[in-house]
């Protein structure tokens, strides 16, 4: 623009402008740096708005599964003790019996299964978060109703030993998988509890008290394989169990991984470059002493300093 | 020479010098008046009979470029307009919160899933129950709180309008005087530059707030014209008009002295006033339009999935929303299967199945046939929406009678019963029961009409209700009856956002219009070629799509039809005009949710239970994955200012639209920060022809004083010269 003549308030007004879009500049900068952010709002990230708020959301969703998988790992840690103690308890269950047939006696034989029914019954019934673990969507009934050998031995249909229902506790484990985490306490135990149920039953009619008859050490004989079986089915419940904590271990870790990823990513298109802002804000104050020194050389470039004095 | 004609040249100098001092006085008094031109005075030396005889001021002049002028006026327009559309714009995008924040508006979506995804790890805590529905409520409170800001904005374009219509007025009034006086100054002889000074910051002022015209006026002063060539300064006064008490009040008209109202043949182009039409007509409507669509799609998709789980314990009563459809119209074009199971509620049998009702809306495959079965048991009842003796209704209310095959009476009592009012269905358990409505599991086998599925279509199990129709792909054909009274008339009119008449269209409900597609005939005879009117074949009800250039809105000036079934409008029932925005307001968490959460669906009905079989479990938390889920499922979204139709998920949905808002008013910024540039430059240019220069002014000022003190001196001199005489006599 060449201009031959210039108009003095425009000269002043073009200066008080400048010094005032240096002046916008300097706070925005200023508040780049002070609160670390490019922009507070959806006009300041325009076009990528959209994808903050698509990076939002699937870090939200991390995050919850991050929590959701948190608390399934101290559900399935919980699950796991129980499960290995029901094993544990089964196995013992198979030393008691094997002790008998070996020593030929039964003196503690039934006294020490009904312990470790009760045991057994006791810790499927645990709860975890005010929530019976074993008991499918019936959370608030515990699973085993029986708490001894005679109450098992004298309950007709598996529902009154078993109150849960068949609802496994399933959960998310990425947007597109899903686990069967819940073990109910009817599949993890009935065979278990029927071979100490068929125990107790012949007790009832040939105590084992203490000699061996015969019959009662072919039937114990018997018995030693199926106890093997339940204690290896256990074993294996507690293996399944094992498996699904490694999977939400790797899940809670992928998920972290991917709240933590798309941190950062958010942090590139929300957080200002600070060093960038600094020396935007460093720039921004020069510009505002230039435009103060321009408006002040203004001022004293008048004929009026000269021709007043006259 | 005389010493008399010495002392008369001396005198036009004095004079000369005087005009000349005033000129200068003036110029740096208003050194700082924007709009100010600055005044020259004309001299020249005066000839007697070819002598010289001192000098004259001819005439006091305004150093006015008329093209300077025309560009910095054109550049102001734009300023004004694209400054108020940046205001406005910058204030709607500040309902929404911080984009980078989860508190934003468009991360409202994810605390929902995260509580129900908790909620359902533990679906008897009261506690997380709550929380879970605080998240809901927190949704549609802030969709009501952005949209019913929306309005407000909406609202104070009209009064922004009205004030900068009245303010045009008055500036057009006093141009119009200051050109009477300024062609009288100039017939006389007179100095007009005050006036013409005045005048001319008039219209700087006029050319921010409306698109004109300038040509320099036959006697002085200007003649203002509007864009399409009406004149607005003249003989005959002309002020616009806009918001008296006539039907054409939302438009921008012409009145003159002696006539009617006119409209403007072409609308506005730039300034305020262009730019308050545009928010008002077009921008803000297209915003409320898809916080609306949002809004009523995230209600949609939760109430997709509460329908699609279960209450356990299972509520009394299921009543659904209001429909604005007669029942069989409703029924007809159901597809698939639906369940209805009645469960006991409390005791040891709490969740067990008392009686299950397996509808079929096509047993045979065929929708041409329209009858259904519903068995019980071994029984099997058929039902044909359409007849009148064995519609859905009473078949369904004898499939829940204790016996299903023997008629109702003192020994059948009823286990349960359903009804159907004012466009709401309802299904009553009967004693210490609860009903479900649930769906086979295979999608293929599943209910459907217009892709929702029975439960969900009727509102049986909504989690969120709104306050009026907010769905609006109803499924209703074009070979169905419309459903509204006969007299009830409907005034729609077509806006572009340039304040000038575009169409209006009435619509009469008369005895011959039966059916849907004869109302969508008539609209479109009405409508033109300015956009059409459709009902899309597979998810039905009214549609107005614009036509691409111009685009325009559609605004409701009155309705007064009446949905025989529901009583309401037809604008509201098809979602036309600015209803569809208006939707954002009406959602709130279903009341008798609100008040006990444990009416919140968060298990699943077993779909393969027999009666006698377990249900409904409370512990079951299957349902509540299923909404946490709401968000991710793909769903069908409509057209919402410029997002087209398209199919995506809520959360997608919800980033697009930021982004769409994001952008739009950052454009509005840029736009607005060019145009201010460009009228920069043009009001530099202007300036420096036109503005003041203080040191040219005390140039000026020396030289007529010193002018000034060199004809006193003459004068002096002629006195002295007078004085010598005297004395000699």
């Amino acid at each position: 623009m060449t201009l031959t003549r210039i108009s003095t308030a425009f000269s002043f007004r073009s200066a008080g402008a400048d010094l005032m879009r240096a002046q916008a500049r300097q706070v925005e900068a200023q508040s780049n740096v002070s609160n670390g952010k490019r922009a507070s709002d959806l006009r300041g990230f325009g076009r990528s708005s959209e994808t903050l708020i698509a990076a939002r959301t699937v870090q939200a969703r991390a995050k919850s599964f991050v929590d959701q998988h948190t608390l399934l790992a101290s559900e399935l840690s919980a699950q796991n003790q129980a499960l290995t103690r029901v094993s544990e308890l089964a196995n013992q269950a198979k030393q008691l019996v094997i002790g008998a047939i070996s020593s030929n006696r039964a003196d503690t034989l039934m006294d020490g299964l009904n312990s470790l029914f009760s045991q057994a019954a006791d810790t499927l019934n645990w709860k975890h978060e005010g929530r019976f673990l074993f008991s499918g969507s019936q959370t608030s009934t515990p699973p085993v109703a029986v708490s001894n050998l005679a109450d098992l031995a004298a309950a007709v249909t598996p529902d009154d030993v078993f109150q849960n229902d068949a609802v496994r506790t399933t959960s998310r484990l990425n947007e597109s998988s899903t686990v069967t985490t819940g073990f109910l306490a009817s599949s993890v135990a009935s065979e278990f509890f029927d071979l100490l149920k068929g125990i107790q039953d012949v007790h009832a009619v040939t105590p084992f008290t203490d000699e061996l008859t015969p019959a009662q050490q072919t039937f114990l004989n018997s018995q030693l394989g199926p106890l093997t079986k339940a204690f290896e089915g256990l074993l294996g419940k507690a293996a399944e169990n094992g498996l699904l904590q490694q999977r939400v271990d790797d899940a809670l870790q992928s998920q972290s991984r991917r709240a933590d990823m798309l941190t950062s990513f958010i942090g590139e298109i929300a957080d200002v470059d600070v060093a960038e802002a600094y020396t935007r804000m460093t720039q921004a104050q020069l510009a505002v002493q230039a435009s103060a020194k321009a408006l002040q050389t203004l001022q004293n470039s008048t004929l009026l300093n000269v021709l007043g004095n006259r | 020479m005389s010493l008399t004609s010495m002392l008369q040249i001396a005198t036009s100098g004095l004079q000369t010098a005087q005009a000349g001092i005033r000129t200068v006085s003036d110029n740096v008094a208003n050194v700082n008046t924007p709009g100010y031109v600055r005044k020259v005075v004309d001299q020249e030396a005066v000839v007697i009979s070819g002598a010289g005889f001192g000098v004259a001021a001819t005439q006091i002049r305004r150093v006015a470029d008329m093209y300077l002028q025309r560009a910095t006026v054109n550049a102001a327009g734009e300023v004004g307009r694209s400054s108020v559309v940046a205001e406005f714009m910058d204030r709607a995008q500040a309902l929404f919160g911080d984009p980078s924040e989860p508190s934003s508006f468009f991360s409202r979506l994810n605390p929902i899933a995260d509580a129900f995804s908790i909620a359902g790890k533990s679906a008897t805590s009261d506690l997380y129950r709550s929380s879970a529905l605080i998240e809901v409520t927190r949704l549609f409170d802030d969709a009501r709180v952005i949209s019913s800001q929306l309005r407000d904005l909406s609202q104070q374009t009209k009064t922004r309008i009205d004030s900068t219509v009245t303010r045009v007025n008055s500036l057009l009034d006093d141009i119009n005087k200051l050109n009477v006086e300024i062609s009288r100054a100039g017939i006389t002889g007179r100095d007009a530059t005050g006036a013409e000074n005045a005048q001319s910051q008039m219209i700087d002022e006029l050319s921010t707030l409306i698109d004109v015209r300038i040509q320099p006026g036959k006697l002085g002063g200007v003649a203002l014209a509007a864009t399409d060539g009406t004149p607005l300064t003249g003989v005959n006064r002309a002020r616009f008009l806009f918001g008296d008490d006539t039907p054409d009040s939302g438009r921008l008209r012409l009145q003159y002295d002696d006539g009617p109202p006119v409209s403007l043949s072409e609308g506005l182009v730039g300034g305020q006033l262009k730019a308050l039409f545009e928010l008002k007509d077009l921008i803000l409507p297209a915003l409320s339009d898809q916080v609306g669509e949002f809004t009523a799609q995230a209600a949609d998709a939760l109430n997709r999935a509460h329908n699609a789980s279960a209450t356990a314990p299972a509520p009394n009563e299921l009543t659904g929303r209001r429909l604005s459809m007669a029942l069989p119209d409703a029924l007809d074009g159901f597809k698939g299967q639906t369940t209805i199971g009645l469960t006991t509620v409390g005791g040891a049998n709490d969740g067990r199945l008392e009686r299950r009702v397996d509808i079929n809306f096509d047993p045979d495959s065929n929708p041409a046939t329209k009858t259904g079965t519903m068995t019980v048991g071994g029984t099997v009842l058929t039902f044909d929406p359409h007849s009148s003796t064995a519609d859905f209704l009473s078949v369904l209310n004898q499939a829940l009678l204790t016996d299903p095959t023997a008629p109702a009476g003192a020994g059948n009592p009823p286990l349960g019963q359903a009804s159907f009012t004012g466009g709401v269905l309802k299904i009553t358990a009967a004693g210490a029961r609860g009903v479900t409505v649930a769906e086979p599991p295979e999608p293929a086998l599943q209910s459907d009409r217009a892709g929702r599925s029975f439960s969900h279509y009727f509102g049986l199990n909504d989690l969120v209700r709104a306050n009026g129709p907010t769905i609006y792909d109803s499924g209703a054909r074009a070979d169905q009856p419309h459903g509204f009274a006969v007299g009830g008339e409907l005034s729609l009119r077509l806006n572009d956002g340039a304040g000038a008449r575009f169409r209006d269209i009435t619509l009469v409900i008369e005895p011959g219009d039966v059916t849907l597609g004869q109302l969508r005939d008539k609209l479109n005879a009405a409508a033109g070629i300015n956009g059409a009117f459709s009902i899309d074949p597979t998810y039905g009800g009214l549609r107005f799509t614009s036509a691409a250039q111009p685009q325009v809105n559609l605004e409701i000036v009155r309705d007064t039809t009446a949905h025989t079934v529901s009583s309401e409008p037809l604008t509201r029932v098809h979602g036309l005009g600015a209803f569809r925005g208006f939707r954002a307001d009406l959602f709130q968490v279903r009341p008798d949710i609100a008040a006990q959460s444990s009416k919140l669906s968060l298990a699943q009905f077993e779909y393969g239970a027999r009666v006698g079989d377990r249900a409904l479990s409370r512990g079951d938390g299957r349902g509540a994955f299923t909404i946490a889920k709401a968000n991710e499922i793909d769903i069908r979204f409509e057209r919402a200012g410029d997002i087209s139709d398209t199919r995506m998920t809520l959360s997608n949905y919800a980033a697009q639209l930021g982004g769409v808002i994001g952008r739009r008013s950052q454009q509005a910024q840029e736009r607005m920060v060019s145009a201010e540039t460009i009228a920069n430059e043009a009001v530099s240019r202007r300036s420096s022809v036109e503005g003041v220069n203080i040191d040219e002014e005390l140039i000026q000022l020396t030289i007529y004083q010193q002018s000034y003190n060199a004809s006193a001196r003459l004068i002096a001199a002629a006195k002295e010269m007078f004085d010598v005489l005297a004395n000699l006599i």
